[in-house]
């Protein structure tokens, strides 16, 4: 009777789907992530199909986004960043789509899932050290070494540095699927509360107000984290991106 | 009832799922497989159709709005100009409007001199004239008073003496007279 937090995060298969011995089941999982790339492409062709030189809301919304990571992406890596806005400019919607979808009430937060955020994170952090070398050979390896450093402090300084660099994808990850994780455990937590408190009897209707208000404010909060981990996200990746344009600091 | 939920609920769980779902190895690899799917169709999807369509409108945008600018810098400047067209006009006109009166002024001021040198000249000629009959009355009446004076002597001589006396002489009394006086 009583549901387990984290019976949310769970992954429930609907169709098994085995593709030469890979398991590509299609779970709850793989359902959010395809409606995810659905809205998205709904939003982003439904604001523009009329192309309109002055924009109604919806393209003011589109174009919003737009500017609002090409902004981004000028800003941290500058103009030599154009090539890799598409990719930005994705990372950014999806992670946000699956976190703003997953507020809704019985579905499922696709970034909940460590191994989800993960592999994004492994994916930026793979190809931005790809392009590092490509772009500047063992020059990439300054970026260990900061400019201005006493030379004894060297030695110190560069494991630290490349510490740094390799718990990258790790923080990256972690920070998005912690948020996610720990906002939805909480709401669901409190929302346990008010089912309990209100099983009580009059008295625990009372009590309940307290944890039902808390559930309202932390859905506030939830969306605002939903925007701000995936403007965070991205934001990251355009820093590590900078990094690997522009090694020496 | 009720404590019998909390407790399933705060306590129970975590060890009768068997840990977060999300530590669950199984679901890794159908995950990274939808994942990668999905992901690489909305990269397409994004890259080919919906960022080319939105940086072609906001480029046109930013073309039109450019091209207002210009086309509003350009009518500025022709209003300036025409402005500057308008004032030289009428400094024009205002320098011929007092050249015209200048000239007026001037036309009549010479007029006005060459009437009164009419008018000076005219005088002069009446006064002249005038001058000239005094002169031709005075030069008559002085003319004539020899002869009244010698007609009035002939006159007295007779009366006094009783002779008629001589014209002849008494003219020549009277001139002697005359001039000695």
């Amino acid at each position: 009777m009583a549901h387990s937090p984290l019976e949310q995060f769970e992954i429930n298969p609907i169709a098994p789907i085995n593709i030469g011995g890979v398991d590509a089941t299609f779970t709850n999982s793989s359902l959010m992530m395809v409606i995810v790339v659905a809205l998205v492409t709904l939003f982003l062709t439904g604001g523009m199909r009329k192309s309109a030189m002055v924009p109604g809301r919806w393209q003011t919304m589109v174009e919003l986004a737009y500017e609002f990571v090409a902004g981004m992406v000028k800003e941290n890596v500058g103009n030599e960043g154009k090539p890799y806005f598409p990719f930005i400019f994705t990372l950014f919607m999806f992670i946000l789509g699956a976190n703003l979808l997953g507020m809704i009430p019985y579905s499922f937060t696709v970034t909940s899932h460590i191994i989800v955020t993960f592999a994004l994170a492994a994916v930026v952090f793979l190809g931005v050290t790809f392009i590092g070398f490509i772009k500047h050979g063992l020059g990439f390896l300054k970026l260990f070494v900061p400019g201005g450093a006493p030379l004894w402090l060297l030695p110190l300084i560069v494991p630290i540095e490349v510490l740094s660099y390799l718990t990258r994808p790790i923080s990256l990850s972690v920070r998005l699927f912690a948020n996610m994780l720990a906002g939805h455990l909480m709401m669901k937590v409190f929302a346990g509360f008010i089912v309990s408190l209100g099983s009580i009897g009059i008295a625990g209707y009372f009590g309940a107000v307290l944890p039902f208000a808390f559930n309202i404010f932390m859905t506030g909060l939830e969306i605002l984290v939903a925007f701000l981990q995936a403007y965070v996200f991205a934001i990251l990746t355009c820093i590590y991106l900078n990094d690997a344009m522009h090694p020496s600091h | 009832m009720a404590s019998l939920s909390n407790n399933a609920m705060t306590e129970v769980p975590v060890e009768k799922q068997g840990g977060l779902p999300q530590l669950d190895f199984s679901t890794y690899e159908e995950q990274l497989v939808w994942l990668f799917l999905s992901f690489i169709v909305l990269f397409v999807v994004v890259w080919r159709f919906a960022l080319p369509k939105i940086a072609s409108v906001l480029e046109e945008r930013e073309e039109r709005i450019a091209e207002d600018l210009d086309r509003a810098e350009c009518v500025k400047a022709d209003a300036e100009t025409v402005r500057a067209t308008c004032e030289a006009a009428a400094a024009q006109a205002r320098r011929s409007a007092q050249e015209t009166i200048l000239k007026v002024k001037e036309a009549a001021a010479a007029d006005l001199a060459k009437e009164t040198a009419a008018l000076d000249a005219k005088l002069a000629k009446q006064a002249s004239d005038a001058e000239a009959k005094i002169a031709a009355v005075k030069a008559e009446a002085l003319g004539s008073v020899d002869t009244v004076a010698t007609e009035v002597a002939t006159d007295i001589v007779a009366r006094l003496s009783g002779v008629g006396a001589n014209d002849a002489d008494v003219a020549k009394a009277v001139k002697a007279v005359a001039e000695g006086a």
